[in-house]
């Protein structure tokens, strides 16, 4: 009798997820793989990672197996690293994700993810041709916007999370109806070790709550004087003592009269040393780092001082608070004003806080936004509110629609423009800006739509036709004409790009589809065209409506319906 | 309009047979892709890193990327 194969149970699915970049990119995954394994409990959640990053992975309870890349002698390196691949394809995956973003990674992962067999992939693969390119719409929507430093508002880690759970929507069905909301992060995310850890650390006071600063990547905002801004935290609460991680780069006065709250750990701590001492401390301040990915996993608070302008990524979760353009006595008032919300659970607004500091201007010039998740009801993922000033420039009224294209695009479903519009602040620079903006969206609607047209009647040209390489003259020269319009309209919109350089990102996603068709024929082809654009206006129509929007709440609205008119007899 | 449902499922690998012509191909690089993120952390490589042999080995290892080939895209 012979054995029958029986088809994996859609709920028991094995997943690869293929990560072999930076840390900060490990932990961003963790972050997704554990959503996923909340909402997909009896999945099996595998993960590829480079040996010298793995140290976090293996700390984590529920993950099946973690495979680490193979250490290797140069001269023996082919072998190595073909047993290696041998090894790894004994095991059967349903889906292979490749999560691998960053640059100096990213040709090795897509070489990995296109050698080890899954039924299902997504991600960046290479192809036959050597080139990269990407199986799914999210990958491509990374590769277009997220690698051009095209600004939009959703986290990475919501974009890994929800092309992963998109994908297992479509084939094992709906997530478990027991999965909740309850929160993927914790302080208990990792499994607890013996970790050795700094003796300063170790014998320090108890009775402190303490703030932990990453010395290195606040160092690089040279626009704060950072000892101010800590000797007032140390100065009004008595309670509270500061951990630096890594030497401070700024001038720290060792003769201060609270250095008996201060603790310097020079040494670069290992990944073990910081999940240690972050279960420990109650904030963490710090700049572009991994350490902030590594906070968020553990649910400890960080207050996030980016260098230069920020756009959507670092923490991730529940109140953590982002802070551009601030000075000293700004970065001090948003702490203490945080810091102490337990106490006035927001009975008083942050600018009464800062009159009370007596330092309005603090706030000149200055943004704070807090990051909140969203409840699963209003699509979920990350959202950061800006608290302080209201007033939207064009470039964030950008990031704010760009963000919706893509929710359009692959979520079906958009948050309430309306809702979103009567929130922001408008001025009369944004308003005109969103003007001058109109014309060339009318444009692009216009190319698009023509676009969307020629493209159909390539494929139905093509369906015509009896074969793909022996055909008449007449379609010979309508296929080429209608071959050589496509490449005229995307010549068009790239011109109108350079006019509108904010629609960049229209044009990337456009080429960046054209590039990973998948289509073998004509037809296919064609009809992949005809998706691109279908995209294309749908995404230029979001940026429509909300300009249009935008537009209307900013006019003028009549406070009475009819006014009186005040006759002789009225007047007596 | 939601995008096109194939475009966020995935690929969808129909023929787990499927063999492709350059898998031995496919090593080589991640072979060279490996060395190069080894040297970044080391002393760089210098000049064009399809250079580097890693050709001596492939007799050796001829029967196992035969065996590798399934399944991949």
């Amino acid at each position: 009798m012979s054995a029958v194969a029986e088809s994996t149970p859609k709920t028991q699915l094995s997943v690869l997820v293929i990560q072999m970049g930076e840390e900060a990119e490990v932990f961003r995954s963790l972050m997704a793989m554990k959503a996923i394994k909340h909402l997909y409990p009896d999945t099996k959640i595998n993960i590829l990672v480079r040996r010298e990053v793995s140290s976090s992975v293996k700390r984590v309870e529920w993950i099946h197996s973690v495979i680490e890349t193979p250490e290797f002698e140069d001269d023996k390196a082919f072998r190595t690293i073909a047993l290696w691949i041998d090894q790894i394809i004994d095991e059967n995956y349903d889906i292979s994700i490749n999560w691998t973003f960053a640059k100096a990674y990213s040709r090795l992962a897509a070489f990995t993810t296109s050698l080890i067999p899954a039924m299902i992939k997504l991600g960046d693969y290479a192809r036959e041709d050597m080139a990269v390119a990407s199986f799914d719409a999210w990958s491509m929507y990374r590769q277009a916007w997220v690698r051009e430093n095209i600004e939009q508002d959703i986290h990475t880690t919501d974009i890994i999370t929800t092309q992963l759970l998109t994908a297992l929507q479509i084939h094992a069905g709906d997530p478990s109806p027991d999965a909740g909301a309850t929160a993927v992060t914790s302080r208990y995310f990792f499994k607890s070790i013996t970790a050795s850890i700094p003796f300063a650390w170790a014998t320090r006071a108890k009775n402190l709550k303490w703030i932990a600063i990453d010395s290195e990547s606040i160092g690089k905002v040279k626009s704060i004087h950072h000892c101010e801004w800590i000797e007032s935290i140390l100065k009004r609460h008595p309670d509270t003592g500061v951990v630096f991680l890594g030497e401070p780069s700024f001038k720290w006065n060792e003769a201060s009269e609270f250095n008996s709250r201060v603790i310097v750990l020079e040494e670069r701590l290992s990944t073990d040393e910081c999940i240690h001492l972050f279960s420990q401390v109650q904030w963490l301040v710090s700049g572009r780092s991994a350490m902030v990915d590594l906070a968020s996993l553990m649910n400890l608070r960080v207050f996030y001082i980016p260098e230069g302008q920020w756009s959507v990524d670092g923490p991730y979760g529940n109140g953590h608070l982002i802070v551009e353009n601030a000075t000293a006595s700004a970065v001090y008032g948003i702490w203490s004003y945080y810091h102490s919300e337990w106490f006035h659970k927001g009975t008083f607004s942050l600018v009464k806080h800062f009159e009370n500091l007596g330092n309005t201007q603090a706030l000149d010039h200055l943004n704070v936004y807090r990051a909140r998740i969203r409840p699963s009801q209003e699509g979920g993922g990350v959202s950061y509110e800006k608290v302080a000033p209201h007033i939207f420039t064009f470039e964030s009224w950008m990031i704010r629609v760009r963000g919706q294209m893509a929710r359009a695009w692959f979520c079906g479903w958009l948050p309430s423009i309306d809702a979103e519009i009567e929130s922001m602040k408008l001025s009369p620079a944004l308003i005109k800006r969103i003007r001058e903006l109109q014309e060339s969206v009318r444009v692009i609607e216009k190319l698009s739509r023509e676009g969307k047209a020629t493209a159909a009647d390539l494929m139905k040209s093509s369906e015509n036709l009896r074969s793909g390489t022996v055909m008449c003259v007449d379609d010979r020269n309508h296929i080429e004409d209608c071959g050589k319009k496509l490449l005229e309209i995307e010549a068009l919109v790239s011109r109108v790009v350079g006019i509108e350089p904010e629609l960049k990102c229209v044009l990337k996603f456009y080429q960046t589809l054209m590039h990973n068709l998948r289509g073998t024929t004509l037809v296919q082809m064609a009809k992949e065209s005809v998706q691109a654009f279908d995209l294309m206006e749908e995404g230029i129509e979001i940026i429509s409506i909300y300009a249009q929007k935008t537009l209307d709440r900013a006019k003028p609205k009549a406070i009475m319906q009819t006014v009186q008119s005040i006759t002789p007899e009225t007047k007596k | 309009m939601v995008a096109d449902i194939q475009l966020l499922q995935g690929k969808i690998i129909d023929d787990p047979d499927k063999r492709t012509h350059s898998i031995s191909g496919f090593i080589e690089e991640l072979t060279r892709e490996f060395i190069a993120v080894k040297s970044a952390t080391a002393t760089p490589i210098e000049g064009d890193i399809s250079a580097i042999p890693l050709t001596d080995e492939e007799d050796d290892t001829l029967a196992l990327t035969e065996r590798l080939a399934g399944g991949t895209a």
